[in-house]
């Protein structure tokens, strides 16, 4: 019956543009959508994971290639913030940088990694300063991720990094060297080498910089320009993969990605002592995938495991906290393409999760095991998901999640639009449950669901050198049960399941495209994201009831121009924030500004024979613009970035 | 004539109080007779501690500093508040730094960071006046030190080394007494400094963990011991060594009387100690109940007169008598000041800053 009615209103798009525009009152939005039961059987669709199966549906984020490499040369951190509706809570450049969406908070977000959820069990949050962004060579974020696919903690959507190989006969080397502000020094080294048959693929970098940027304290009388001290960096990475092609049917995947960044941490602004904190951060990641597929089914099996180490110091108040977590991540999926397009999966995943914290008083083992069921329906144009998980716990019951998504895409690929239903939970993190003193066993999970809408619009013929798509999202989300660390008495704080919160917006994005010719181009893009993030009960302070949850901004805007040609490419980026309250109380001393930042860069290119050359510079912050990210964390003025690549790229025959 | 005069001053203060209850951002006296300075230390990391004033009516206004310093906040962890002449003092825990005000304005005079001193700035507590030109603070959260603050150029000029985690002092005649709580470690002493030569003249052993003291109309202390506690098994508490309130006799420098509040493993805490009725009541709560003792009691009260609340601070209005508990639900929004009668009946709450820890009364 909806379905229906999208199709008459089809039938008259101008008709159709002014209902949108009564409908929601938003110029801008945003991203593309991809979902189609396969007749054939692509062997893209065969081989990929459920995660990514099921979250195709909906309105989702894939960085590109370009966005990376302009926007990348420290970590994903700069890239989300710029070309996604994330809010990148940083701490300062060199610093910890957590990601959330959609007004949800920061551990109710969660990254994946080639599947292996890599959020801190410790926090529940991710800190995305670890990851370098050839971490992956696809970085898209789900939405509307939903508890049956993902599991625990994805209220406002997730993060999906993943490498996929392209079996070519090909060597591809490169060398990156970036120089910035601050003394940051950067080197990128990577190749590709493979055939039809195996492909292997590395990077590493390594990255020092002081950090010693000047800044605006407005906590201090009369504002005095100081320097951020203690704020050293060290840190080097390694990503490798090896993906071998068995035979015709079977394929074996495996990756491993390890880091250490260790950094020291400046004290916030209005401090009148150098702080002597010091965080160590050491992580290997390592997956295995199996998967053999069949005539009319596929079948995998992936394990990970995950060892985290971090130690935190502060020399002054003599504290020296390691934590060191171990993690095996193991899921196994059958897919089955049956006649009429109907796709069913079944699947179990079971993880240990073992921590090790002297504030947990000794050893913490925890197992968990979820079901999942899966089923894809094609019709007409219509696609319909419907997912559901069971997580087995051996403390607490979670009861079923639900998933489910309604697509349509017309014939001619220039409307599409979805609806979608998730059940949303997430387990405490383990300082919830077992920091000491004040950490609370009896904790439940949160819970909540959200609901979409979306649609994207391409009302220009794909042969056409000018391309656009205006994309729009609504949501609505609930989110109960939420865990709050609140005083019990002096000095003691405990969590508790005290608050319940609503979140609603509308994400909206229009990309234009203009291409004169295969290497120039024009591209303009503006996302428009509002969001109405509040508190509807706090058992702490009934008080509180409607008032907006801290650090969400209700307006945010990212914008962008870019113009390629064949031997220079320049671009600006543009990010507005909207006003921010710091506290629950919504107190207006303390609300943080609405801030504009503007960066640009340009970029020279150069071929000799097979070896890419470029030379790029780049500025942050052109316009001077003083900003706080966070209350009290000193953000950097203008600073600048080059950037020297030389890459030999040789496709074999 | 005298009662002419007392009516004009009254008939100004009410003027100017009504005033300020009407504008919340105007900038009013606030050292009259009668009124409050509430301090809100605000959450840890977040720099929102603030200055609530409430007038001798009870309405109170937030953020004075703010609005008297173009919307300069005041910092990380307010700790204290206290006068010394026409100046405040204002300790800044986690800026490191000591705020000096002017006490009728709130306007800052000066910030002052100590670079002499072996500890810095690093840990500041408590301020004390001992003359218009000099105040001691308390500061540093393992070796403690009581620093000499020298009010006409507003500077340190002297450490003086007590023990560890120097918390709340007191003067009686010339000499200083210090609750040296441990800080981060534990500590069981008092120390006594003599104000005119700036020399500890003695130590007294309390009872583990002095954090609070009060003087009594008797010129004598009272001193809050906490005891040492085991929260890594919480929800269980376990109690190391017990709570004590005790009193300290300064003519001899000794403590002449001791009652243990919480006794080794009873699981509950104790947090908060003020004087009223003139010098001759203590209060002190333990865990969710607030208990009265008249100073010459020999034997603690069995019955609280007020209970099933849990303060974050404790005061005692030496004008109108009343009991007042500082609220802090959570650290994320505002706290409420609790007004009881003497006899524990609740009057009223006003909404102040976020995390109020303790009461400043003006004279």
């Amino acid at each position: 019956m909806f379905c229906g009615n999208i199709s008459s209103i089809m039938k008259s798009k101008s008709i159709y543009l002014v209902t949108l525009f009564v409908l929601f009152q938003i110029e801008f939005a945003n991203t593309i959508f991809a979902d189609t039961i396969p007749v054939s059987i692509p062997e893209v669709l065969i081989q990929s994971s459920r995660e990514n199966f099921y979250s195709t549906s909906n309105y989702n984020y894939k960085i590109d290639s370009f966005q990376t490499h302009y926007y990348g040369q420290n970590s994903i951190v700069d890239v989300l913030q710029n070309f996604t509706p994330a809010q990148i809570n940083t701490y300062g450049v060199g610093g910890i940088a957590t990601i959330s969406l959609r007004g949800s908070a920061d551990d109710q977000t969660s990254v994946f990694w080639n599947g292996l959820k890599i959020n801190s069990l410790s926090l529940g949050t991710m800190d995305i300063s670890l990851i370098p962004v050839n971490a992956a060579n696809s970085i898209q974020i789900v939405t509307n991720a939903s508890s049956a696919v993902l599991g625990s903690g994805n209220f406002g959507g997730a993060v999906l990094l993943n490498n996929q190989p392209v079996f070519k006969k090909k060597i591809d080397i490169g060398i990156r060297q970036d120089f910035a502000s601050f003394k940051n020094y950067r080197t990128n080294f990577s190749l590709n080498i493979g055939n039809e048959k195996i492909q292997f693929s590395s990077s590493s970098f390594y990255q020092q910089a002081k950090n010693d940027f000047p800044f605006y304290d407005k906590y201090k009388f009369n504002n005095p320009t100081v320097l951020n001290k203690n704020n050293e960096t060290k840190q080097w990475a390694t990503v490798n993969q090896l993906n071998i092609k068995l035979n015709k049917n079977q394929q074996l995947d495996i990756g491993n990605f390890t880091l250490q960044k260790q950094h020291n941490i400046p004290a916030n602004m209005g401090s009148y002592q150098v702080s002597q904190k010091f965080q160590d951060d050491f992580t290997t990641k390592s997956f295995i995938k199996y998967q053999k597929m069949f005539k009319q089914s596929q079948f995998y099996f992936r394990s990970g495991f995950i060892y985290d180490y971090m130690l935190y110091c502060d020399s002054i108040n003599k504290i020296n906290a390691p934590y060191l977590i171990h993690q095996s991540q193991n899921s196994a999926n059958y897919r089955h393409f049956f006649k009429h397009n109907i796709v069913l999966d079944a699947g179990l995943d079971y993880s240990i999760e073992i921590a090790k914290v002297d504030e947990y008083n000794g050893k913490i083992m925890r197992h968990r095991g979820a079901a999942f069921i899966g089923a894809k329906y094609s019709i007409y144009n219509l696609t319909i998901n419907a997912t559901m998980r069971q997580e087995i716990l051996k403390v607490k019951y979670i009861r079923p999640q639900f998933g489910i998504t309604v697509s349509y895409t017309d014939k001619k690929n220039i409307f599409s639009s979805t609806l979608s239903y998730a059940d949303k939970f997430r387990l405490p993190d383990f300082n919830d449950l077992y920091w000491q003193p004040g950490g609370n066993k009896d904790l439940l999970p949160e819970n909540g669901f959200t609901a979409e809408y979306s649609f994207a619009l391409r009302p220009v013929k794909k042969s056409s050198k000018y391309q656009m798509v205006f994309s729009n999202s609504v949501y609505y989300s609930i989110i109960k049960n939420n865990i709050v660390w609140v005083p019990i008495f002096s000095g003691l704080y405990s969590p508790q399941n005290i608050k319940k919160t609503r979140h609603y917006g509308i994400e909206s994005k229009i990309e234009n495209t203009i291409s004169w010719n295969q290497t120039n181009a024009l591209k303009f893009s503006v996302n428009y994201n509002f969001n109405r993030s509040s508190i509807i009960q706090d058992e702490s302070n009934e008080n509180l009831n409607g008032n907006f949850i801290r650090y969400k901004p209700q307006h945010t805007i990212k914008s962008y121009l870019i113009f390629e040609d064949k031997y220079f490419n320049i671009g600006f980026n543009y990010l507005y924030v909207g006003q921010r309250f710091t506290d629950d109380e919504n107190i207006k001393v303390f609300e943080l500004k609405p801030y504009s930042l503007v960066d640009m860069f340009i970029a020279f290119k150069g071929n000799f024979k097979s070896i890419n050359a470029e030379f790029g510079f780049k500025v942050n912050n052109l316009f001077n613009t003083q900003y706080e990210s966070l209350r009290s964390y000193a953000q950097p003025l203008r600073n600048y970035n080059v950037t020297v690549i030389l890459n030999y790229k040789s496709i074999l025959k | 004539m005298t009662k002419k005069i007392s009516l004009f001053i009254l008939v100004c203060a009410s003027v100017l109080a009504c005033k300020k209850e009407d504008d919340n951002n105007s900038i009013g006296t606030y050292v009259e007779a009668g009124s409050a300075i509430v301090v809100n230390e605000g959450n840890f990391g977040s720099s929102n501690g603030s200055i609530s004033f409430i007038d001798r009516n009870g309405a109170a206004t937030n953020f004075i500093y703010e609005n008297a310093n173009a919307g300069l906040t005041l910092g990380d962890v307010i700790q204290s508040y206290t006068t010394v002449g026409t100046k405040g003092i204002i300790c800044v825990n986690n800026s490191f730094k000591i705020e000096i005000v002017d006490a009728r304005t709130f306007k800052h005079i000066a910030t002052v960071v100590d670079t002499t001193a072996t500890q810095n700035t690093s840990y500041v507590r408590y301020a004390l006046g001992i003359n218009d030109s000099k105040a001691y603070i308390t500061n540093g959260n393992f070796a403690g030190e009581v620093e000499v603050l020298d009010l006409t150029t507003n500077k340190i000029v002297k450490s003086i080394n007590v023990g560890k985690g120097p918390e709340q002092l007191a003067m009686v005649g010339s000499s200083v007494y210090v609750c040296n709580s441990g800080g981060f470690d534990v500590d069981s002493t008092v120390s006594v400094i003599n104000a005119a030569s700036d020399v500890v003249t003695a130590t007294i052993n309390v009872g583990d963990i002095p954090t609070k003291i009060v003087k009594d109309a008797q010129n004598n202390l009272w001193i809050l011991c906490a005891g040492q506690s085991d929260y890594s098994a919480y929800p269980i508490i376990n109690k190391l060594s017990p709570s004590k309130l005790v009193r300290i006799n300064t003519t001899t420098n000794t403590v002449d009387r001791s009652f243990t509040l919480i006794n080794t493993g009873n699981p509950s805490y104790v947090v908060n100690l003020a004087i009223g009725n003139n010098g001759r009541t203590v209060y002190y709560s333990v865990s969710n109940r607030i208990y009265e003792l008249e100073i010459t009691d020999g034997s603690l009260p069995l019955s609280p007169i007020i209970t099933g609340r849990d303060f974050y601070g404790l005061a005692a209005s030496p004008f109108s008598n009343q009991i007042w508990g500082l609220s802090a639900p959570n650290f994320t929004s505002s706290g409420y000041v609790f007004r009881y009668t003497s006899a524990g009946t609740l009057i009223d709450s006003v909404k102040v800053g976020i995390g109020p820890n303790n009461v400043f009364f003006n004279n």
